[in-house]
């Protein structure tokens, strides 16, 4: 695991503290500073870790908070117009504690081998019924909310190893898949200590 | 989170839900599916017999598309191996391979 700090155990619960950074317009930093951070839904999660508040965190690279920036810039661009949706970005920290049984964390053995159980169960329903996908995959956020929705795992904070495009990466249209970045997902917005919230960085896009 | 933490509550769950209701969750994801092959290969054992410990083989099977017993009779000679397929007696297809190479191996799938 990276950069946890374990500062709360018993003989059922162990919290761990870790350091997040979120990239972004530079005008949201005021309303997250007072009202915390908003969970989204969408496709774009949908291919990582499901939903919740998406985080950069300690990994892949070790300096998380230059991917928070480097997100922040590749995210203002707007591809439909040509032009960048904003100019001013900044960088968030914040520190979420996360109830160790309710972190699914698949930089990790234990994380990856419980997805890899429930992906398998899942693919082995479908042979059952002799279904196959007509096309596309399937994506591992939608197996992690699915979980949730129908077993009721409970499942506050999830993190993973994965590659993302950001500047360069779209406009040379590169794509790979060796991670470059290790994100967080909160799922569970009271893991966010609203107190630690703080400007990081702010800066104008070059 | 450990998989031993929460092993029993995902068993109890995929031991209780249906195929089909797995099929109309992600359904409802977007997510669309097509009947997939008849007789996926995952169903099959693959054996391997050296051909020259074989001078007649039978082998009971159950994978013809027809959903009947096939057996197929492997024979062997110094100089050929022929290969029936036969359904209810009845020769349904017959393969005669020319053949001076006993260490050659006979590879055959049974449902598993």
């Amino acid at each position: 695991m990276y950069h946890n700090s374990p500062f709360l155990s018993t003989m059922e619960q162990t919290i761990i503290e870790i350091e997040v950074f979120h990239g972004t317009n530079h005008t949201h930093f005021t309303s997250i500073k007072q009202e915390n951070f908003k969970s989204s839904k969408g496709t774009e999660h949908e291919q990582w870790l499901g939903d919740g508040v998406y985080f950069f965190t300690k990994g892949v690279p070790p300096n998380p908070e230059e991917t928070a920036e480097n997100w922040a810039i590749a995210e203002a661009w707007d591809n439909e117009n040509y032009r960048y949706s904003y100019r001013r970005y900044c960088v968030i920290r914040a520190l979420i504690n996360v109830d160790t049984s309710k972190f699914l964390d698949l930089s990790d053995w234990d994380g990856i081998e419980t997805f890899n159980y429930l992906r398998n169960l899942y693919i082995e329903k479908l042979r059952q019924e002799r279904k196959k996908l007509k096309h596309g995959d399937f994506k591992d956020g939608h197996i992690i909310n699915t979980a949730l929705e129908n077993i009721g795992l409970q499942i506050d904070v999830v993190r993973g190893n994965f590659y993302f495009k950001f500047r360069d990466d779209r406009i040379c249209n590169a794509q790979f898949k060796t991670p470059n970045c290790t994100i967080i997902a909160v799922r569970n917005l009271k893991c966010i200590d609203i107190d630690s919230i703080r400007l990081h960085k702010s800066n104008n896009i070059k | 989170m450990k998989l031993s933490d929460v092993k029993h509550k995902i068993d109890a769950y995929f031991n209780s839900v249906s195929g089909g209701e797995i099929v109309r969750q992600f359904e409802a994801l977007g997510y669309e599916f097509e009947e997939a092959d008849e007789h996926p290969f995952f169903d099959y054992e693959l054996n391997m017999i050296p051909v020259s410990s074989v001078s007649s083989l039978f082998i009971d099977t159950d994978f013809s598309s027809e959903n009947d017993d096939v057996l197929i009779q492997f024979r062997h000679s110094e100089q050929t191996m022929s290969i029936e397929i036969m359904n209810l007696d009845n020769l349904i297809e017959e393969d005669i391979f020319v053949t001076n190479n006993s260490n050659l191996n006979i590879a055959y799938a049974m449902a598993a």
